[in-house]
């Protein structure tokens, strides 16, 4: 593994979490990759995948809580988190300012994720060294 | 860079193909080169003719027509697709160019885009 | 499969054209696109539901690989039966995706 040079990796989710297996695959990859002394240079979700920065997600108390895990990862590694604003808004996935900018009494995505828009993605894609896609499953 | 971004999914039932398209559009919009390829039931994007109001969606075809005005190189589809659904160039929207899926087109591009 | 596609240490470094990522099980329409465009010089890593090829059979040139996690949770043996795929993690995974050209995600 050695022989590997370190690169740059955007990790985009389209799948959901509880949906797909995309969220856990995802984080699987980027906690090898960190510990293989890759950076990450952000996180996308895109489509379905916007779910996933969700705050008011209640996974039962035995499953895995998809957005804890994804959150505590990225704040502990300053991953830059995106969640693309198109997706999210027509998915009821609103930040304060989207709240107040919409009038809505209630909003769920909170720091480490951010809304913004696609031309995240575009800047991973010229400057990062690799984009990977985490993608729903054959159902979908 | 240029980017390849593919779209496979059906319009209207499904709302995949419509953000594969907004990637490419948001491509060119920071004039990035990229192609669209349309493959499997992803050709019935191309349709003319579509009238998705009764529907309660928007038309992406009038989008598309005018996808060199928006920065996007090329419309391709797949041939073998074309065929599979009973469309030629003549029912298509226009600018279409049918190709062949084969590991040469990949090669064409820097990166590919397959949601 | 040759041998340079070894999963062993530096081997594991040898670059393929383009490396594809696939999640799709067998029979959709995703998985024919994708091995229509895999290039006897690519090398192939089956993850999540695509790991069930190996059960159904998979014939292409390419180097395969298969996510070891996902095989175990579907309850399949290292290669199934099916000779020449090589089963990784994910570290070797990132090592792959770092090493090679071009990534494709289908």
């Amino acid at each position: 593994m050695s022989a590997v040079k370190p690169v740059s990796f955007t990790l985009v989710i389209t799948g959901a979490p509880y949906v797909s297996q995309a969220p856990q695959t995802a984080l699987s990859f980027a906690r090898a990759a960190v510990s293989a002394g890759h950076a990450i240079d952000r996180v996308f979700l895109y489509g379905d995948g916007v779910h996933l920065a969700s705050s008011l997600c209640c996974a039962p108390s035995d499953e895995v809580n998809w957005h804890r895990e994804w959150s505590d990862f990225i704040a502990q590694q300053q991953i830059p988190a995106v969640a693309c604003i198109a997706s999210a808004l027509r998915r009821g996935l609103v930040d304060d300012g989207e709240a107040r900018r919409y009038e809505r009494d209630a909003h769920n995505v909170q720091p480490p994720f951010r809304l913004l828009g696609l031309g995240e993605w575009v800047e991973s894609m010229t400057s990062s060294s690799r984009v990977l896609y985490f993608q729903p499953g054959g159902g979908h | 860079m240029s980017v390849l971004v593919i779209v496979d999914r059906s319009p209207y039932g499904s709302w995949s193909g419509r953000e594969s398209m907004d990637m490419a559009l948001s491509l060119a919009a920071f004039d990035q080169p990229v192609t669209l390829l349309f493959s499997g039931v992803g050709v019935n994007w191309l349709r003319a003719g579509q009238d998705p109001a009764s529907i309660f969606q928007k038309a992406v075809e009038r989008n598309l027509a005018a996808a060199p005005i928006f920065g996007i190189g090329a419309l391709l589809a797949d041939q073998q697709s074309l065929e599979d659904f009973g469309l030629d160039a003549s029912q298509c929207v226009t600018g279409v160019m049918p190709v062949t899926v084969e590991p040469t087109l990949l090669a064409r591009f820097d990166d590919v885009v397959c949601l | 499969m040759s041998e340079s596609s070894v999963a062993d240490g530096a081997g594991m470094a040898s670059r393929h054209a383009v490396l594809h990522i696939l999640n799709k099980p067998p029979g959709h329409a995703r998985t024919h696109l994708c091995l229509a465009t895999l290039a006897a010089t690519d090398a192939l890593v089956l993850i999540e539901d695509a790991v069930l090829a190996l059960a159904s059979g998979l014939d292409t040139s390419a180097a395969v690989y298969a996510l070891g996690p996902d095989l175990a949770a579907r309850g399949l043996a290292a290669d199934n039966g099916q000779t020449g795929v090589i089963v990784i993690d994910y570290e070797e995974l990132v090592a792959l995706a770092a090493g090679a050209d071009k990534t494709v995600s289908w």
